[in-house]
């Protein structure tokens, strides 16, 4: 414990000494039969009701999550080792409520919205229901803001737009992190708070993702819900709808968010381990009936809504403004099995996919990102305008080339337009390479699509792809920052713009040799 | 692995309807002798038994409960014995007691008080809870130093808490949270 400041604490508990309500009320209350790894049967509360937050001794908290005739079954959250047989249980009459708002931003916290970064309280004004419904049809708006990755492989091919939910699905080990957490980076200055949930992953994997963010001065506008390996799967569970409702906050006042849920496999598990032990009947891979619908539900609330409903959320303090909650969810397959349980439900919800493959992470293509597959349902009415019209041909190009490849390598001579296919299809894969925290802007990734589409690549050695781009983008800053600016404000590339690219990119190559 | 009480209420709820016929009374006493008698040591040994036969264990719980239960009574221990299900007798007693209650329209309130009550103060409590929970009240009340000041109702799973020790233990609830 450091840092107790005396006059905070003391104000702290005279406000709460003041707020509190000590009339005499009256309670359900029942009694603990049994604990098993954090789940209790309790004999009694005849009045609770299905997900009410349960008080037990101890200052512990849990959810009653099965209403049975004669007993109620419930998780605990957090430490559970000091409940025993016979204690009392109390109904509180509340659902589980986690701290919202700006204040969050910056911070390391729980599960339960407790931090635990070591910087002090959070002092936040409000705080908000862990479960909601998403909004409805009638408050929604169709998606056709982008978010930028700042990776060019994912903007150009599948481009993910604000309220859209996107998923990222692979094996260990293929990057699945690196492009969220370079997603998050990329968010620097463009309005959107990022809200990053880590589910079931090694503490010092989760230091080391904050580390990097504060690095990148991203964690000024992110907020990290952290529920380890090390919690119980209780927290495990519910910090995926912790997360979201600290995104909606946002939403719900006409700003952007992006959450992205690291991973929902390792959430399915807990939810699978809490399931089985409230003794609920196992269906396929031994996951619960409605593993589908905890996902559904939660990946719902990620919505593009319109300026109706952030006038009702606001009470009309703000009107006029749309808002968006994007979600990126994180899914690891097995040995690429794309079709068990877990992945086929989460891809049939989202809007689309980003599929990364250890295959092309090993053969040095990262993101490794596979572009047959990868798909964005809706992302393309929200494509950047100038991405939009460049990336078109990065598509195509690599389409030809993976068709063509395999073919390629049994034929011995090629005619010149195969040939050429073939080409240019290995300078794209190289282009789409790009290091990890080096997410780019609009102008440099522009720049660099339409050097390829126009063939200023294809005398390049594909090995010295990379340099030349970078070269580029060099000396597009230094010669060219007004055109380079006109492209990042307008995001769009007229006659006049493309006529001045064109030849700043023929002035390149004479120096570039 | 089910609950002894989901196990109990069918029996329960069969010894009700047949007792609703002649009387509740009687039929209460005689589950609560029969839950005393099963909920000793000795006749669980006696229950876990093989070589004892079910009618031998029929007699002896008959026995040892009084002779004075009824031919219906005699039988329901017999059904009991056939089924194994002698261990949840008291919960059957527990039971039936409960729906002796709901059909008579009374409830059984346990009042905690820190302090010795007078008689007027607990009618004019008792009179407070059948206003408040529309029925009649049945109290026992049991003097708990430990609550420093003021009384603890518990109807049924409801509590009402005026009680010193439980506003110490919310404001402390309250501080820690």
């Amino acid at each position: 414990m450091s840092n107790l400041n005396p006059s905070e604490i003391s104000d702290l508990i005279k406000s709460r000494i003041q707020n509190m309500q000590l009339a005499a009320t009256t309670r359900n209350e029942g009694t603990v039969v049994s604990v098993t790894d954090g789940i209790v049967r309790v004999h009694g509360l005849a009045d609770v009701m299905q997900g009410e937050m349960l008080e037990f001794p101890g200052n512990t908290f849990g959810l009653a999550l099965n209403l049975e005739r004669d007993s109620v079954g419930a998780v605990v959250l957090g430490e559970y080792e000091h409940i025993s047989e016979g204690d009392t249980v109390k109904c509180t009459g509340r659902i589980l409520e986690v701290p919202v708002g700006p204040e969050l931003l910056g911070r390391v916290v729980n599960a339960l919205g407790e931090p635990i970064d070591g910087k002090g309280p959070l002092n936040n004004k409000l705080t908000d229901k862990v479960e909601k419904v998403a909004p409805g049809v009638i408050w929604r708006k169709s998606v056709d803001q982008p978010v930028q990755s700042g990776l060019k492989a994912i903007d150009a091919m599948v481009p993910v737009g604000r309220g859209q939910r996107e998923l990222i699905i692979g094996d260990r080990q293929t990057g699945k992190t690196a492009v969220a957490v370079d997603t998050i980076i990329n968010q620097k200055g463009q309005g959107v708070f990022c809200i990053y949930v880590a589910i079931g992953q090694k503490a010092s994997t989760v230091a080391n993702v904050v580390r990097k963010l504060e690095e990148h001065g991203a964690l000024e506008y992110t907020i990290v819900v952290a529920a380890t390996a090390s919690d119980s799967a209780a927290m495990q569970y519910i910090a995926p709808y912790a997360g979201c409702t600290m995104g909606e906050y946002f939403r719900d006042r006409g700003q952007d968010a992006l959450i992205v849920y690291d991973d929902l496999t390792k959430q399915a598990w807990a939810y699978r381990q809490i399931s089985l032990l409230l003794r609920r009947p196992p269906g396929r891979e031994a996951y619960p009936g409605d593993v589908f619908y905890i996902h559904s539900r939660l990946l719902e609330r990620a919505a593009r809504v319109s300026e109706a409903w952030v006038e009702k959320c606001t009470n009309g303090e703000v009107k006029g403004k749309t808002g968006s909650l994007t979600a990126l969810p994180v899914i690891e397959t097995q040995a690429g099995d794309v079709s068990a349980f877990v992945p086929t439900n989460v891809i049939s919800i989202t809007d689309g996919q980003i599929f990364l493959e250890s295959d092309l992470f090993n053969a040095g293509i990262r993101p490794a990102m596979n572009a047959g597959i990868s798909v964005s349902r809706v992302g393309g009415a929200a494509q950047t305008k100038v991405i939009k019209k460049l990336g078109g041909g990065v598509r195509l190009a690599l389409a030809q080339y993976r068709e063509l490849a395999a073919f390629a390598q049994f034929a011995s001579d090629l005619d010149e337009a195969t040939r050429k296919q073939l080409e240019r299809g290995r300078r794209v894969t190289e282009l789409m390479k790009q290091l990890q925290y080096a997410p780019l802007n609009i102008a440099d990734m522009a720049v660099s699509l339409y050097a390829s589409n126009e063939g200023f690549m294809d005398d390049v050695d594909v090995p010295k792809i990379l340099a030349f781009e970078s070269a580029l983008h060099q000396y597009m800053k230094q010669k060219h920052a007004d055109l380079m600016n006109t492209i990042e404000m307008t995001k769009d590339l007229n006659k006049d713009a493309e006529a001045a690219l064109k030849a700043a990119l023929t002035e390149f190559k004479k120096s570039w040799a | 692995m089910a609950e002894n009480v989901t196990l109990a209420r069918p029996y329960a709820e069969a010894a009700f309807q047949l007792a609703k016929g002649s009387s509740l009374a009687i039929w209460s006493s005689a589950l609560g002798s029969m839950a005393a008698v099963a909920g000793t040591a000795e006749m669980q040994e006696c229950v876990d038994n093989p070589k004892l036969q079910p009618d031998q264990l029929t007699q002896l719980i008959v026995g040892v409960a009084g002779n004075d239960l009824s031919v219906e009574q005699q039988n329901f221990v017999r059904v009991l014995v056939d089924n194994d299900r002698i261990n949840v007798l008291p919960e059957i007693a527990q039971i039936f007691d409960e729906l002796k209650n709901t059909h008579e329209g009374v409830r059984d309130a346990n009042v905690e008080s820190a302090f010795s009550m007078d008689d007027t103060a607990i009618k004019s409590l008792v009179a407070d809870l059948e206003r408040k929970f529309q029925c009649k009240i049945k109290a026992t009340v049991k003097v708990v130093p430990e609550l420093i000041g003021g009384v603890r109702i518990a109807i049924g799973d409801e509590v009402i808490d005026a009680s010193v020790r439980g506003k110490l233990a919310a404001m402390a609830t309250a501080l820690k949270n």
